[in-house]
């Protein structure tokens, strides 16, 4: 349990290194890297009709 | 219609402020006007996007907007203004609020604000109350998050923020978190359970999260202390609980268990209404989970044993060994790379004299000074500062008592009253009380951006900016750890401005200029990210986020901050004010034959933040008219069907409203839809209809119906009746009446 906890929250540390990598304004070689695992590992997300609004 | 692609190049991030949640979107701009607001590019947060956020140019571009300050030339309240100078406006103000001062103290000075709406005032306004000697700030955080964090702060000192994305078990205490409201915490949810988390859900209703959930526990509104007690039970008598931290990192265990032993299961099925064996299935799948949390909820906030409630989720999370654990509970504390709000607020500066007058101390003392400077000196050993002033709830005023001594004058006069994107007047408890109360005010300042009932008993008003016209960087108000980058897209109309400048301008008057230093918001942003050796422009130049990357079980290093340094199961601070220092079940007002149904308020709507947007068409549309839910036996009893008119009466008020038949309702409850008026009627019913359907007039603030420790109104599960009406109710427009 210890180890899956201690495991769990490694994990936790890298993938917010990783995603504080993918918030970067100007990203450099290592940020795309991170960008481009963001997308295969989530996906692009699709347009949501339900929060379009009619135009003034 | 909106498509998702932007049309032109200025990648501008923005934190939407249209509800609390603080989602970073994009804005879209064209010919200086905010054009549209649409969802992020990053794909991590492209869901983070609800229909009330991409209506924001709606609400940013509103021919309604308050664009210039207005002044009273009528009597109060009707709405008769004349168009004056910012530098007029607040000149006369200084002078006005110095004659209040001198003739009846400082602390005659009320502030009502909500950080939420204003976003940007970096705790300018503590800062200049504090300067002023005034301790009176109420705010709707009283009701909602930062009445929760100053009472997990009792227990174990900080108040967690739930890891609900990497959690194997949830559980929603009422909390109804959907795709366009909540929707971060929606779309976590969807995550944990994509990975196998178990949800548990404790509603009256069959919420949509009840309808998906693996357990739904439809207990009685208002029980949710009482819930927990019967969790604990099985728990502790089960040996389900982490014996190591508890013998490690507690105090009171035993004294607990006695407690609770009080509330055998059977006792709790019979107050809660929920089957004995379902609600130790429920404590079972919580206890034995890999990791498990109790994200926040706005329900437990708002009952009678609301301290207890809070106190016991707390409790539960550290029985369990889920506090500070990977997919559990999580301590943030400051972040190491933004000052916080809690420093800025200067809350040293205001003399112990002055602290003692915070109205309600004497008798709720729990989220006001005399509580919680009881943990200063334990908030310091452990996070390095002594003022934790979490979601901005931990040294708040009782609002109660200050409508009341703004009412009656005791236990002394409250005489100029701010209120500041903050609708006080719909936003409490006892709506008769505070008008009362603003009535017999000399001076009431309102800072908004659309006119509200509670700026039309101003004397002056003041109009607000909106966040895509000003520059930000949103740290959550200390509840968890990151940074967000919000940027100004377009500059504000006309004389619109932002709180952060309103207490400027206010505390150079006043003659506090050395205290606030800062003469530009990007100047006190530089300030606060001061650690980072960053200005705001070098900083979300590089970045349009940052998270801290999270360590967990910190408390083994530090102890808790608390006076023992452990988890306090027994509170020494509510032992120390007089209150039982061990949790407890209070039953709240019986239903009786005048008024037979549990009556249940302060509930969100997607379509609107509180009591704002009613003014916005393209939500309007979406939720035309307000609306009560019962259950098809309660509804055929009275004779009542879908879409009919009726009253619902209690004895303090009546709230006039559609009626929706849903077999979703849990029988003998009555769900009443929060902060509803009616902008198109301003100039034909009093205040814009402020009085017809507002859930704030329904709910006593009487000494039997508020929380012991907090004064905390009992919003969930009080008497009321309905009253059919035979014609729809008149002045209404064709919209409402059709909608």
């Amino acid at each position: 349990m210890r180890f899956k906890e201690w495991l769990g929250g490694a994990k936790q540390r890298l993938m917010t290194n990783i995603a504080n990598r993918t918030f970067k304004k100007n990203p450099g070689l290592l940020d795309r890297l991170a960008i481009r695992f963001l997308r295969s590992s989530i996906g692009e997300v699709p347009h949501d009709p339900e929060l379009d609004h009619p135009e003034n | 219609m909106a498509s998702a692609k932007p049309t032109n190049n200025k990648n501008t991030y923005s934190v939407c402020t249209i509800c609390d949640i603080g989602c970073q979107l994009r804005a879209e701009t064209e010919d200086g006007k905010l054009k549209r607001m649409i969802a992020h590019d990053n794909p991590a947060l492209a869901r983070n996007v609800c229909y009330k956020g991409t209506a924001a140019a709606h609400v940013h571009n509103h021919v309604d907007r308050l664009t210039r300050p207005l002044k009273r030339v009528g009597e109060r309240g009707e709405d008769k203004w004349e168009e004056i100078s910012y530098e007029q406006a607040m000149d006369e103000i200084a002078e006005r609020l110095k004659k209040v001062v001198d003739q009846y103290g400082p602390e005659s000075m009320a502030v009502s604000t909500s950080g939420w709406n204003t976003q940007t005032t970096h705790s300018m306004d503590r800062r200049f109350m504090n300067a002023l000697g005034t301790p009176n700030y109420i705010s709707g955080v009283s009701l909602c998050a930062g009445n929760t964090a100053a009472v997990n702060k009792m227990t174990y000192g900080w108040f967690p923020f739930a890891d609900i994305s990497n959690s194997k078990c949830i559980v929603l205490f009422g909390h109804n978190p959907r795709k366009h409201s909540w929707t971060p915490i929606f779309n976590m949810i969807n995550a944990a359970r994509a990975n196998g988390a178990k949800v548990i859900v404790l509603d009256p209703r069959v919420s949509d999260q009840a309808e998906v959930a693996d357990l739904h526990l439809s207990l009685r509104s208002g029980t949710d202390a009482a819930m927990c007690l019967g969790w604990l039970n099985v728990i502790i008598n089960e040996e389900l609980y982490d014996k190591d931290f508890v013998a490690e990192y507690t105090v009171g265990f035993d004294e607990l268990c006695e407690r609770v032993n009080d509330y055998p299961l059977e006792r709790v099925a019979e107050i809660t209404g929920v089957d004995a064996e379902l609600i130790a299935e429920s404590a079972r799948m919580y206890a034995t989970a890999e990791s498990a949390c109790i994200p926040w909820t706005p329900i437990t906030d708002m009952q009678i044993s609301s301290t207890s409630a809070i106190r016991l989720q707390s409790i539960l999370r550290a029985l369990t060994g889920n506090i500070d654990i990977p997919g559990g509970d999580v301590f943030g504390g400051f972040d190491p790379n933004y000052i916080p709000e809690s420093k800025l607020g200067n809350h040293e500066m205001l003399s112990a004299e002055q602290k003692a007058k915070q109205l309600g101390s004497d008798t709720h003392p729990a989220y006001t000074y005399r509580a919680q400077e009881m943990l200063s000196e334990h908030t310091e050993r452990v996070y390095g500062y002594a003022y934790a002033d979490i979601v901005m709830g931990c040294y708040m005023a009782n609002p109660s008592a200050t409508f009341r001594a703004m009412a009656t004058e005791k236990p002394y006069p409250v005489k100029a009253f701010f209120v500041l994107g903050n609708n006080a007047l719909m936003s409490y408890p006892n709506q008769h009380q505070i008008l009362k109360g603003m009535m017999n005010q000399d001076l009431i300042v309102a800072h908004e951006i659309f006119m509200t009932p509670t700026a039309m008993l101003a004397d002056y008003v003041l109009p607000g900016d909106v966040f895509s016209e000003r520059n930000h960087i949103s740290d959550y108000w200390n509840w968890k750890l990151g940074l967000t980058v919000s940027q100004k897209a377009v500059e504000p109309p006309a004389e619109a401005s932002s709180t952060f400048q309103f207490w400027h301008d206010l505390a150079h008057r006043m003659g506090f200029a050395d205290l606030f230093p800062w003469q530009t918001i990007e100047d006190i942003l530089d300030h606060r990210l001061s650690p980072t050796g960053k200005t705001f422009e070098q900083f979300s130049n590089e970045n349009y986020m940052y998270i801290q990357p999270p360590e967990y079980r910190k408390y083994r290093k530090t102890g808790f901050a608390t006076p023992s340094g452990k988890v306090e199961l027994k509170s020494s601070v509510l032992g120390e004010l007089g209150f039982d220092p061990l949790p407890y079940y209070r039953e709240g007002p019986a239903v009786s034959e005048d008024y037979p149904y549990y009556v249940f308020t302060g509930v969100r709507e997607d379509a609107f933040f509180q009591t704002g947007q009613r003014q916005v068409k393209v939500l309007r549309d979406r939720m035309p008219s307000p609306k009560l839910f019962m259950h098809p036996v309660d509804a055929e009893r009275q004779g009542i069907i879908d879409h009919d008119w009726v009253k619902l009466q209690t004895e303090t008020g009546e709230v006039t409203a559609k009626v929706l038949v849903q077999t979703s309702m849990k029988q003998g409850h009555i769900r009443v839809p929060h902060g509803w008026w009616y902008p198109e009627m301003r100039g034909e019913a009093k205040l814009a209809g402020a009085f017809i359907s507002s859930d704030a007039v329904l709910c006593p603030d009487d000494p039997e119906y508020l929380d012991y420790e907090q004064g905390i109104p009992h919003f969930k599960g009080f008497p009321g009746r309905i009253v059919k009406l035979n014609e729809p109710p008149a002045g209404m427009s064709e919209q409402v009446l059709a909608g």
